[in-house]
């Protein structure tokens, strides 16, 4: 068999280098995309649980906060409970810093701040046994150490953060705590090696109280690490669980990087399912390159078979050319995306960045489980795209195989049962959507999103046909080679459905998600323009790092309200909590204003004025859509929340429109966030003005009142929009990476389907050529085919893709996020698809029409 | 008078492998207009290389061949292609009908290249469907057709646009013997009354019979060249 392989096979593989090639990039591309998208998301994650692990050092148990840290006293009791060996408290805040000392910066200019530090507040004398400090209890610098508790404003910092900006012992670290510069001594570099990992070696250390008074979190911690005999471990848990208060809970250090594994679940999910797009288009690459291999060696296989190669063997002979393919662009295709996750890290770790908060990796992991995966996929695609033409060119008879040798398929495909097929697969997309919504199984969103694309693949056939009816007659116009070129599509049909069907699914998903971004984006646009009603919003520099690390002077917040020009103050202040296990967000603002000034939209509509004045009366609160939907709750439902005064029971008076974040949120009135967090700080602020006031004047007198200390970003209403749509855009643009990679699997697809075509039909353009067509009409007749394949697929697409935005937007959106989005279609989405892919596959065709106008006429013609 | 086809010491090498075959060896060959002539051989004698060098869809590897005192080595592609679609007609052994087109539209091909108002096109098809007796098949697909019937359509379009010169490569190579016949006299008849020069590549001594003149083909050279039996040199 290996000898048959090598002469029937590998040969011909060899003499079609071209058509080889193209296929097997078309899978490369595919897989490098999954691959890329994998790597990135499990790197991003990775870093983090390398910095989780990095900082947690030794300790199997912690107590952390369910809400905005605990109270420190809590910790001597922890430290005393019976089986705990070591017991060590921490404060852990992320913050924007330069190296060298404080240096005048123009105010909002963040980018002096050019590195983003997490710092670890901790009590040396508790560390030992944590070894979180070095990696051998004789490396540590105890002198260092003490350095850090006798002198106020110093850390110890990484031995890679020291390297990468030339830092030693007695040298200066800038921090933006607040919005103030604050100088930080280095008097200790850090040796550990895990600490060089975490955050790429980002870490500060210094003792617990210069971090609370610093960052102001006077009196909280973030956690208590805990050194437990693994026996005695959940006897421990379960002690602490019995006393500890609403806001704390013990738990395994690993649950954290769960938890954030969790909440990015939907996110990376929904990337990955993407990334398959690439992969399930260049399926049909192999499937025509294997079945257009099956019908040019048609006569071969027939006098093969004549001889008494059996069946199986053939059919081997086919797969073998479909797994060679695969593999080579599999592995190809792993080591492409090995290259391209660098460039997916750094966009997949900005958006985890601002829409989960989770900190950026630059380190790229390259995990093998995944490449091997990529390769997998790879042949996995390629086999199965390969089994039907192998087992049709294996079920020929000998006989009817050399009569039928110059047919370009062996029989007509039954084109009416493959698309009763497809719209058999398309009510059943349509059920599996309606369960989806039904039973709210998110997963039953993507199941729908491909049976939408396997049944516009099954109508691709005939599509076919009727895009030919359609274009002869309109090609006609255009002469004969036009006409000829048109036509070709029926006679090919078998073929060409293929690369109508690949030209489908990219531009069906090119289309649904720019309908389902163009929707999300006006949507958005709609909730800041109606929710964004401040004239300036106020935050300190660094805040979006910082987060409730933050607190801007009080002075300055009631000095706001003073200044000319100012009728109204919101201040704000947000913190974590974890409710049944899932992270979620809870905002202070003031309802007052909101009912006032702000336009709060509520989901089934109501008064959000009342809700607003029930909520701010009652000490009831708000939801966010997603929170209502992650949590299952809905207007009249009460909430129990673990607050730092305990567990509080609230009544839900509305829930409202919000896409900041799909974790959730729980907005109430700042005077009940300040009883139940004990905390009545502000971090930002929005100002609104009188009317006629200048926007201008109040921002001077804003950044007069705050002084020359403070950095600050006083943000007009509608640049804060405008960041807003920017941090959304963002967001997508590796959406539009991989669509285009898509787009350009398909094009290949065309390129080789259309070579192919042309060798096949090498007699018939040279019979062209012999009764006197000129080169330019065969290059027109080449060119107009390509261009009808790529029209009849774009305009394909355009319907399957309108039916794909439906279910992101009303079932994958929705069941996985909780947000609604309005449908909003802009036609010229369909035309500009339509235009894109018509004069991208008329390009495509350049390739084969140049091979059709080079060949050799009379070698075609005596050729027989 | 200009013949219609002149080859002067034209030689044809083909690679085979690292070697050269010589399929024309310094043939010297005129034709005059008008008339019907049979070039004979046995396989390989190079007959069809003649053919394809007069239809100028390939190129001598030294001499040159003149069709209506045109040299074709002077000739751009254009020219050749214009000289083709406007001066010559070929029939081929194996019909070469398009299966994309109807036979009308396949006997009309020649005209719509040129740019032919279609109507145009198509009525003057109709007319040479109706020399060659398939005016009931104008419309039917070539798949449809028999071996005699394809071959029929075939040399109705090396007709619509009137060439000087009708190229026939083994017109009757793929035919049954009584079909071969009804099609040889048909050529011979209907380029008789268009007033072109028929030349035709065969193997059937049969089809030869029907020439004015014959001229056989050995190892690439002209070996004979006689009047068929009943005709004049």
């Amino acid at each position: 068999m290996i000898a048959l392989l090598r002469v029937l096979l590998l040969r011909r593989l060899a003499r079609d280098r071209v058509r080889v090639a193209l296929t097997v990039l078309g899978v490369a591309l595919g897989v490098s995309v999954f691959v890329a998208i994998r790597l990135a998301s499990r790197s991003a994650l990775a870093g983090f649980g390398d910095t989780v692990e990095a900082v947690t050092g030794r300790a199997n148990l912690q107590v952390a906060a369910s809400a905005d840290g605990l109270d420190e006293r809590l910790y001597a009791r922890i430290r005393r409970e019976p089986g705990v060996e070591a017991a060590a408290p921490v404060v852990e805040v992320n913050a924007l810093a330069h190296a060298g000392p404080p240096r005048a910066v123009a105010a909002g200019d963040p980018s002096a701040f050019d590195e983003t530090l997490m710092v670890l507040g901790l009590d040396p004398f508790a560390e030992g046994p944590f070894a979180r400090l070095a990696d051998e209890p004789d490396s540590l610098d105890r002198e260092g150490l003490l350095a850090l508790l006798a002198r106020p404003a110093t850390v110890a910092i990484t031995r890679t953060l020291a390297a990468r900006h030339g830092l030693s012992v007695g040298d200066t670290l800038t921090v933006l705590a607040s919005g103030a510069p604050c100088a930080l001594e280095v008097v200790t570099v850090l040796g550990s090696e895990a600490l060089q990992q975490a955050m790429g070696g980002n870490v500060v250390l210094a003792d617990l109280a210069t971090v609370q008074e610093v960052f102001a979190r006077g009196g909280r911690l973030d956690r208590v690490d805990l050194i437990v005999p693994e026996r005695e471990l959940e006897r421990v848990r379960s002690s602490l669980t019995a006393w500890l208060p609403a806001g704390a809970r013990a738990e395994r250090p690993i649950a954290r990087t769960q938890q954030v594994e969790n909440l990015v679940r939907a996110f990376s999910l929904n990337l990955l399912a993407l990334s398959f797009i690439a992969v399930f288009v260049s399926t049909f690459l192999i499937f025509n390159a294997v079945a257009l291999a099956v019908v040019r060696q048609r006569r071969d296989i027939g006098v093969l078979r004549a001889l008494g190669l059996s069946r199986g063997r053939v059919a081997t002979l086919f797969l073998t050319e479909g797994l060679l393919l695969g593999l080579t662009g599999g592995v190809l295709g792993a080591v492409l995306g090995s290259v391209g996750a660098w460039f997916a890290l750094a966009q997949v770790g900005r958006t985890l960045s601002s829409l989960y908060l989770v900190a950026q990796t630059t380190r790229l992991w390259v995990e093998p489980a995944t490449l091997l995966a990529g390769v997998t996929i790879g042949v996995g695609s390629a086999l199965l795209s390969a089994l039907a033409p192998a087992l049709e060119a294996a079920s020929t008879p000998p006989g009817a195989t050399l009569r039928e040798g110059s047919r370009i398929e062996a029989r007509a495909p039954r084109y009416g049962a493959i698309g009763l097929a497809g719209f058999a697969v398309l009510a059943v997309a349509g059920a599996v959507a309606a369960w989806t919504i039904a039973v709210r199984q998110p997963l039953g969103g993507f199941a729908a999103a491909f049976l939408v694309l396997a049944g516009f693949s099954l109508l691709a056939p005939l599509w076919t046909l009727a895009a030919e009816r359609v274009a002869s007659p309109i090609a006609r116009r255009f002469g004969i080679a036009a006409a000829l070129g048109a036509r070709a599509l029926r006679e090919n049909a078998a073929r060409a459905s293929v690369v109508i069907a690949a030209i489908m699914v990219a531009v069906g998903m090119l289309v649904a998600l720019t309908v389902m971004v163009g929707s999300f984006r006006l949507t958005v646009d709609t909730w800041i323009t109606q929710t964004i009603r401040g004239d300036l919003y106020v935050e300190p520099v660094g805040h979006q790092t910082s987060q409730r690390a933050t607190a801007l002077p009080r002075a300055l917040v009631e000095g706001a309200a003073q200044l000319p020009g100012v009728a109204m103050v919101d201040t704000y202040r947000g913190s974590v909590m974890t409710v049944n296990g899932r992270i979620a967000s809870v905002v202070g603002v003031e309802f007052e204003v909101q009912e006032r000034r702000g336009q709060l939209t509520f989901v089934g509509g109501g008064d959000s004025r009342a809700a607003l004045e029930r909520a701010r009366l009652g000490g009831g609160v708000i939801v966010t859509e997603s929170f209502a939907h992650r949590h299952r709750v809905r207007t009249g439902d009460t909430l129990t929340l673990p607050t730092p005064t305990g567990e509080a029971r609230v009544r839900i008076e509305g829930v409202s429109y919000d896409y900041s974040t799909d974790a959730g949120a729980v907005l109430m009135d700042r005077s009940l966030y300040a009883r139940l967090w004990n905390d009545d700080r502000t971090q930002s602020l929005a100002l609104y003005l009188e009317p006629g006031a200048s926007s201008d004047s109040v921002r001077a007198a804003f950044l007069r009142l705050a002084g020359p200390g403070l950095l600050l970003h006083v943000t007009p209403n509608q640049a804060l929009r405008q960041r807003v749509l920017e941090v959304f855009d963002e967001t997508f643009r590796i959406t539009w990476v991989l669509q285009t990679i898509a787009v350009v699997v398909s094009v290949l697809g065309v390129i080789s389907t259309l070579t192919t075509l042309v060798l096949q039909r090498r007699r018939e353009l040279a019979v062209l050529r012999a009764a006197g067509a000129r080169r330019s009409q065969v290059r027109t007749l080449v060119l107009v085919e390509s261009g009808v394949l790529g029209a009849a697929g774009a305009l394909l697409g355009c319907v399957a893709g309108f039916v794909l935005a439906l279910l992101l937007v009303h079932v994958i959106n929705r069941e996985f996020f909780g947000w609604s989005i309005q449908l909003m279609v802009d036609p010229s989405v369909f035309v500009r698809a339509v235009v894109l892919m018509t004069v991208t596959a008329t390009l495509a065709g350049l390739v084969p029409a140049r091979l059709a106008t080079a060949r050799d006429t009379a070698g075609a013609l005596r050729v027989e | 008078m200009i013949p219609a086809l002149r080859f002067d010491q034209v030689v044809k090498e083909f690679p085979l492998g690292e070697q050269r075959v010589r399929a024309l060896d310094g043939l010297s060959l005129t034709i005059p207009p008008g008339g019907f002539t049979a070039i004979v051989g046995r396989s390989g004698s190079g007959k069809s290389t003649l053919l394809n060098l007069a239809a100028g869809i390939d190129a001598p590897s030294a001499g040159e061949v003149w069709v209506e005192g045109r040299a074709l080595s002077t000739l751009d592609d254009d020219a050749l292609t214009r000289l083709r679609r406007e001066r010559v007609g070929v029939v081929y052994q194996f019909f070469h009908l398009l299966p994309t087109l109807d036979v009308r539209e396949n006997v009309a091909l020649p005209l719509l290249l040129e740019g032919r108002p279609e109507r145009s096109a198509l009525e003057r098809a109709d007319a040479l469907l109706a020399e060659v007796g398939m005016s009931a098949r104008a419309t039917a697909r070539p798949h449809t057709l028999s071996g005699g019937e394809m071959q029929r359509a075939a040399v109705a379009r090396a007709l619509v646009h009137e060439p000087a010169l009708v190229l026939a490569d083994e017109p009757t190579g793929n035919l049954d013997s009584r079909a071969a016949v009804q099609v040889v006299e048909l050529l011979a008849d209907l380029v008789r009354r268009h007033g072109s020069t028929l030349v035709m590549v065969t193997h059937s001594r049969e089809a030869a019979e029907a020439a004015d003149r014959v001229v056989t083909l050995s190892d690439g050279r002209v070996v004979s060249d006689t009047a068929a039996a009943g005709h004049g040199a």
